[in-house]
């Protein structure tokens, strides 16, 4: 019987006939980055995940994005499927290899795999074997349609570890016990599904050492580096506290939109004062997670308050709770920053395509806004071809420059570099 | 000693005693559940200096006080002293606890 405690089963690379190092292979969700691992002794060859991936958009050699590469997915020496990224000529020793790219697809629908419950499935289920049916993450999946996950596997930390870290990486709470395994948290109230009789709940505590108004969620980190940091603060929480800042990464976001998201939801909780109170004695089956109205007695407060511990005594068939509920209304909030620095792993909505043996590009932005005057290069390695977008954001290259096999457009608006277009050519 | 907590939130209020009356200052809001002072604590190495006032809520006294609990207001610890009155311990309040018994509800004034 598989927990979810157990280490989640990686394959190192030493499966390989002529491995480099003992490493473990990882696995690559949704857009992000992470070193590449030397295949083999020839230093061309390098694999970027344990799995086929959508596609590899870039590849920095020491931290500069570099070209003279390809990336399939194929099969290794053992047969299996996996991300390999090729070198036309050796890379030298000693250089530090990170792709960027979009990790594995859906086993079924084939699309990327970026919804965080069905990142936490794919983990959970197929990577660490729990048993768990797909329909338990229906509600989270629903309540997290609008984010999106981009995030490795790089060791074999237990399965509950690596959901736990999704899961704050996002602002949600998770446990084995939990109806749905998942939820926001701080989230839009979920509906109340149980009360909690007050003689239950007859103490309560507010601590200031809870509560954050200045909040800085660092994001995009590769190989260890945060790339981007959103920052949200709360005056009025800052104006009647005084300012208490937090700081904390989230090693499953790579996008900035969703980065923006979950700091402020986070935060419209944080800057708040909140009762905690401990009910014991409850007869009724709570759950971590599940939101209780309470009308508490002794602090005269009422209101939605989420069960965010539970110990069940199996000779009593009663449970002592811990409620979180905030106090007042949920405070304006300014955005201090969002850096720009994660710019290069947002997935543009840029598009390419052949039309009439010409290589038609349209460069557009996260949104999908087309961008005029992008400069983009057709294989720069090889035609180097330049060209600049219209106001419809397109750019078309020559017929002859379209020849069989895959192509490299490098884009740059402004002062931003946009992932590298790859497009192949049959 | 006679002591007694002035919070200065907004508005203000005092926590006291009935030893404590004839010296509070009567402008300022004034709730009569101050049960006793614990320990000051203080440790050069180890935890901030911080002091607890227990308060009586038995029939809440201290809920009606603390409704809009004055987390991160200033705080003075007062002591009479002779003729004089002294400020005692100055912090902010840290945290406050419910409950609904004689001397179980506490404020904690941390430095």
């Amino acid at each position: 019987m598989k927990s979810i405690s157990d280490r989640i089963p990686l394959r190192d690379s030493t499966a390989w006939a002529a491995y480099r190092k003992a490493e473990w292979i990882p696995h690559r969700y949704g857009v992000c980055g992470g070193a590449l691992l030397q295949y083999d002794g020839t230093r061309t060859r390098f694999v970027w995940a344990d799995h086929p991936t959508l596609a590899v958009d870039a590849v920095l050699a020491d931290g500069v994005v570099t070209t003279g590469w390809t990336a399939r997915n194929d099969v290794d020496s053992t047969g299996r499927a996996v991300t390999f990224v090729e070198f036309a000529a050796p890379v030298d020793e000693g250089v530090e290899l990170i792709a960027r790219g979009r990790g594995k697809r859906h086993a079924v629908s084939g699309v990327l795999l970026e919804n965080p419950a069905d990142v936490l499935y794919d983990i959970l289920v197929n990577l660490a074997g729990l048993p768990y049916p797909a329909a338990r993450f229906d509600e989270f999946r629903a309540e997290t349609i609008d984010l999106v996950l981009g995030g490795s596997i790089e060791d074999d930390a237990p399965a509950f570890t690596i959901a736990r870290a999704l899961c704050e990486s996002i602002g949600a709470i998770c446990a084995p016990d939990m109806r749905g395994f998942a939820r926001l948290y701080p989230g839009a109230a979920a509906p109340a599904t149980a009360a909690v009789d007050y003689r239950a709940a007859a103490t309560a505590t507010c601590s200031r050492a809870v509560i954050v108004n200045d909040l800085t969620i660092r994001y995009a980190i590769e190989a260890g580096t945060p790339r981007g940091a959103v920052q949200y603060e709360a005056p009025t929480s800052i104006a009647r506290f005084g300012r208490r800042e937090r700081v904390v990464d989230a090693p499953w976001l790579t996008s900035k939109r969703t980065a923006a998201i979950v700091a402020a939801r986070q935060i419209e909780l944080l800057a708040r004062r909140r009762w905690a109170i401990p009910a014991s004695n409850i007869q009724d089956t709570i759950r971590v997670g599940q939101t209780v109205d309470v009308d508490h007695p002794v602090v005269h407060a009422a209101g939605a308050a989420v069960a965010l511990s539970r110990e069940f005594d199996p000779a009593t068939e009663t449970s002592a709770l811990t409620l979180e509920l905030p106090i007042g209304a949920v405070p304006a909030l300014r955005l201090i920053r969002n850096s720009t620095a994660s710019s290069a792993l947002e997935p543009s909505q840029s598009s390419a395509q052949i039309v009439n043996g010409q290589v038609e590009i349209v460069i557009a932005d996260t949104d999908g806004t087309p961008l005029f005057g992008a400069d983009c290069t057709l294989d720069p390695d090889g035609n180097n071809i330049a060209r600049r977008s219209d106001a419809a954001g397109r750019v078309v290259f020559p017929a002859w420059a379209a020849t069989p096999g895959q192509h490299t457009v490098l884009v740059r608006y402004g002062d931003r570099t946009l992932p590298p277009i790859i497009l192949t050519v049959t | 000693m006679i002591r007694w907590l002035l919070i200065e939130s907004d508005p203000p209020m005092q926590i006291h005693g009935a030893d404590a009356l004839p010296y509070i200052d009567p402008a300022v809001r004034a709730e009569q559940i101050l049960v006793r002072f614990g320990p000051f604590r203080s440790d050069v190495a180890g935890e901030i200096p911080n002091v607890v006032a227990v308060l009586r809520n038995a029939d809440g006294e201290a809920t009606d006080a603390m409704i809009d609990p004055p987390i991160a207001a200033r705080a003075i610890v007062y002591v009479r002293d002779g003729d004089a009155t002294i400020e005692e311990f100055v912090g902010v309040v840290e945290s406050v606890h419910l409950e609904l018994t004689p001397d179980g509800s506490t404020i904690e004034v941390r430095a």
